[in-house]
């Protein structure tokens, strides 16, 4: 009895236009031939507006350390903090101290992310969760990393319990907020879908509440991160010998301006690469939000 | 919820003996800002297995509550709602329902969306694909199984909704304004597709609709609908229309001849029965 | 010989500046910014242990400068001490600074034109406070535990001096930087073994938080560590006059700080910082305050600068020699003890520390 449909599903899949997106011919908005250059263009375009501002700062950079507007002790020349960054990768102090802070970030991260997620998920499906919990969670929340620090101090000491903690904590908040959230806004009109075909709790979670979360939870999770690794930074500044955040202090301490700002373009580079990591996984999990885009 | 699955082989004409929906003195109440108001009042309704009802009537009729009664996703109720006798207690994959927006899954393909109509039926996974591949093909998207959402056009998702719906062989198929957010051309396909499919089925469906057109051309008989409070002013039977026809011969695909005489009395009967409950006839936005 | 030559030479037109401008008034407005690598208990704005502490505390230069309505006095005092006090020069926020040996180095390395003035508190000790609970008795005790250390200030260098004695670097320790009232607080949570520091930290012993196992009072003096006063050149270029009556008043406060009856005087003075009088009493027992605070340059201070930069660059706590050559500009505090009538108050010692007999 299908026979009948499939010449009409032949003619539909004939229309399989060029930008990826699959059309009824009569329903279609006729696209400018603009969006059919687009494509092409676009990635090269996309460099070159990312590049264009970091590329401004390092020309301003350059064009201060020639002229002399920044003491060269406060803001050193691009050639000294190459050198200093040629000089720290090449004795191994480099990777040793990235290595630290990274293991440090990974595993604060995967509590906190964890924890996060969860009181999360609790947060937005139970009301008497989120009623009991938020009014303190929210509380908390707003406390900053290096706030918490003196309380966890007189708790776990100053070794690596504290800097997960501290790390794990700056995770938690964002994947916590994001997650509920997504949850909480999980439509309506799905949620009835789901009841209509007789979905139990269990199946409303995991077929309808947990993916129409999935985007915010992203959400959350590159927030996360990027708070981990700043809650690093600040907890290496502190207390620690090891660690980027360490190396800044030393290269401050011993006014060696260059390492600082080698520290700082490794930690800008690592959180960037973590982050397009990231967004690179979350495209994955969200092909079919790109897929008609 | 067990006795509500059907067997998976069951031929149309078996299909047709059931599905029978009586609704007796149905009233629904509801608080608005702590003032009470009527949606329905005293709605009473017979629909004989296989039956196509149109409903139509302005908005505030109450007529998608009506539909939101039938399958279950409104406990509270006076009255009686039985479908083969039984009394409707919340949803059950005896009912289903196609909403005017598709409500597909962004984020499952066209077959995965499908095979959630079948999540909670107790057939083998492998009727389960078969099901679920036939209803695709039976909505002529059988191509499109790996598709998602994003990629369909609207009128592509509204028949996956269809397929999602019908999947698991429900006695009733319940259709709110299915077509309302589609363009006129596409809007008459589906029209038809829709017939070919139900027919096909032996289904029994209720449309709430608009369109006076949509609601002749597709029903055995229009319910017309009163606002403030709900109610039914009148049934018009138009089973008796004549059918339209392609290349000259008539088929099950195609319902009644929008350009024959006896539709366009009805079609004017029906908008004077519909502006009867209203200040201003809605006459001029159903035509 | 060449560059003794040079140095003679500038030392003589130095004095020649100070000749032609001394006792004159000064005419155009300036503003004196005054910067202390160190800070007060709780933040008082005081510094203490050094004889830049009681040119502040005690008025002396705001007397010397009282009939100069258009000379103004701007103190600031760092909480992160010297390594702060450089970050500030380089911005040309300080014109004048006490501070210690290291961090002078590593501002002089990084290219910080100043110049060493005088000396404003030699031979300060340095010390090593333990938990109770950590079982620490000595230096070599501290291998593989966790110890808190100021990074970057003269505490290091003398630190790893020390260290090295015992055959330690600072790799065999699981140091951690933290300022001084961190580590104090840390000292007390029982987060750290032990820390090293200043005399405050007799306090912590007197209370019982810790105990001072180690301190280098009675112990090579090489261990012990100096500070200094500094101008930058851009200010002693533009206003010697004003430099050497800064000077001038220092040393006033040198003899003052150095006079054994004044002993108590000084220590109290010093405890407006917040630190007790008594840590200070301990801190000098058994020596003479002339010993400690002399502002002169002598040998024994210029011969431990030089120490102090390989040393430090050995340390890698530099990069590269650091000069000392034309560092120290002795003309002015020479000048000032000539003309105040303080020759013979305080002792000069050669490169070895031995106290030299022929004058000059």
């Amino acid at each position: 009895m299908t026979n009948l449909e499939l010449s009409r599903a032949a003619h539909e899949s004939a229309l399989i236009a060029g930008n990826g997106r699959l059309d009824f011919p009569v329903e279609t908005d006729p696209k400018p031939i603009g969006a059919l250059l687009r494509p092409a263009l676009r990635p090269a375009l996309c460099v070159v507006e990312a590049l264009a501002f970091p590329l401004a700062l390092f020309g301003l950079w350059t064009l201060s350390s020639r002229l002399g507007w920044l003491p060269v002790q406060i803001l050193p020349t691009p050639e000294q903090v190459a050198a200093t960054l040629a000089d720290l990768a090449g004795s191994g102090d480099l990777w040793f101290h990235t290595s630290i802070s990274l293991l440090r970030v990974v595993q604060g991260f995967a509590l906190g992310g964890t924890a996060g997620l969860l009181l999360g998920i609790a947060m937005g499906l139970s009301p008497r969760v989120r009623r009991t919990v938020e009014p303190l969670f929210t509380a908390l929340a707003q406390v900053p990393p290096l706030g918490w620090i003196p309380v966890l101090m007189l708790l776990v000491g100053i070794d690596e319990g504290l800097k997960l903690l501290i790390i794990a904590k700056a995770a938690l908040v964002p994947v916590a907020l994001n997650t509920q959230k997504g949850i909480r806004n999980v439509p309506d009109s799905l949620r009835e879908v789901g009841a209509v075909l007789a979905f139990g709790r269990w199946a409303t979670l995991t077929r309808i509440v947990l993916p129409a979360a999935v985007p915010s939870v992203f959400t959350g999770v590159r927030y996360g991160l990027t708070s981990a690794w700043l809650a690093l930074v600040a907890v290496e500044l502190l207390a620690s010998s090891e660690g980027l955040g360490y190396l800044m202090v030393w290269g401050r301490q011993l006014f060696q301006l260059d390492m600082v700002i080698a520290a700082m373009l490794v930690v800008g580079l690592v959180g960037f690469a973590l982050d397009w990591t990231l967004s690179r996984v979350e495209r994955r999990l969200q092909r079919w939000e790109l897929a008609g885009s | 919820m067990a006795d509500t699955i059907h067997p998976i082989h069951h031929p149309a004409h078996q299909a047709a003996a059931r599905g029978a929906l009586e609704i007796r003195g149905l009233t629904k109440r509801y608080r608005v800002s702590g003032t009470p108001f009527t949606a329905l009042q005293d709605i009473g309704l017979s629909v004989a297995p296989g039956e196509f009802v149109s409903i139509v009537g302005a908005s505030g009729c109450g007529k998608s509550t009506l539909l939101r009664l039938i399958v279950g996703l409104e406990r509270q109720f006076d009255g009686e709602i039985l479908l083969d006798g039984r009394p409707v207690a919340g949803p059950g994959l005896d009912r289903a329902i196609v909403f005017q927006e598709h409500r597909l899954f962004p984020w499952l393909t066209a077959e995965e969306n499908v095979a959630l109509g079948l999540l909670k039926s107790h057939h083998p996974a492998a009727d389960k694909r078969r099901l679920v591949r036939e209803h695709l093909e039976l909505v002529g998207l059988g191509a499109f199984a790996k598709a998602y959402p994003s990629q369909l056009s609207g009128g592509m998702s509204q028949r996956v909704a269809i397929a999602r719906a019908l999947v698991a062989r429900p006695r009733i198929l319940l259709l709110d304004e299915p077509f309302g957010a589609l363009d006129a051309l596409t809007r008459s396909h589906l029209q038809a597709e829709l017939l070919r499919i139900v027919r096909a089925e032996g289904i029994t469906a209720i449309l709430v609709t608009h369109d006076v057109e949509e609601a002749l051309y597709l029903g055995d008989r229009v319910v017309v609908m009163h606002p403030r409070p709900g109610r039914i002013a009148g049934i018009i039977p138009a089973g008796r229309l004549p059918l339209a026809e392609d290349g000259g011969a008539p088929g099950p695909g195609f319902g009644h001849d929008r350009a024959d005489p006896a539709f366009i009395r009805l079609r004017e009967a029906v908008l004077a029965e519909l502006g009867a409950g209203h200040a201003q006839p809605p006459a001029r936005r159903a035509a | 010989m060449k560059p003794f030559a040079k140095r003679i030479s500038r030392a003589l037109l130095a004095a020649a500046a100070v000749l032609a401008v001394a006792g004159s008034a000064v005419a155009e407005p300036v503003t004196i910014r005054f910067g202390f690598a160190q800070v007060g208990v709780g933040n008082r704005q005081f510094g203490s242990g050094n004889t830049a502490a009681i040119l502040h505390s005690r008025d002396i230069l705001a007397e010397e400068f009282r009939n100069d309505p258009d000379v103004k006095l701007d103190w600031s005092f760092f909480k992160g001490a010297g390594p702060a006090v450089n970050e500030a020069i380089a911005n040309g926020q300080l014109d004048f600074a006490l501070q210690g040996d290291l961090p002078s180095l590593v501002g002089r390395s990084n290219g910080l034109k100043t110049r060493i003035l005088a000396a404003s508190g030699l031979r300060s000790n340095l010390y090593l406070a333990v938990t109770p609970k950590s079982g620490i008795q000595s230096i070599a005790d501290l291998k593989g535990r966790k110890v808190a250390q100021f990074r970057g200030t003269n505490l290091q260098l003398a630190t790893d001096k020390l260290l090295a004695a015992h055959g330690l670097t600072e790799r065999d320790i699981k140091f951690i930087n933290m300022d001084f009232a961190t580590a104090t607080a840390a000292l007390a949570t029982g987060d750290i073994d032990a820390a090293f520091g200043q005399a405050d930290y007799l306090a912590l012993d007197g209370q019982g938080v810790a105990r001072v196992v180690y301190s280098t009072r009675g112990d090579d003096p090489a261990f012990t560590r100096h500070s200094h006063l500094l101008v930058t050149e851009a200010f002693e270029k533009a206003h010697p006059d004003v430099t050497y009556r800064v000077v001038k008043a220092l040393v006033k406060a040198a003899a003052w700080a150095s006079d054994e009856a004044n002993r108590e005087a000084v220590f109290e003075e010093w405890a407006k910082s917040g630190i007790p009088a008594e840590t200070f009493r301990a801190d000098f027992d058994g020596q003479a305050l002339g010993y400690r605070n002399s502002p002169l340059i002598d040998d024994f201070l210029v011969a431990a600068y030089q120490d102090q930069a390989e040393r430090a660059k050995g340390y890698r706590l530099v990069r590269g020699d650091v000069r000392i050559d034309g560092w120290f500009e002795p003309a002015y505090v020479d000048r000032a003890v000539a003309e105040l009538g303080l020759a013979g108050t305080w002792k000069r010692y050669d490169a070895n520390g031995h106290q030299q007999t022929a004058a000059k």
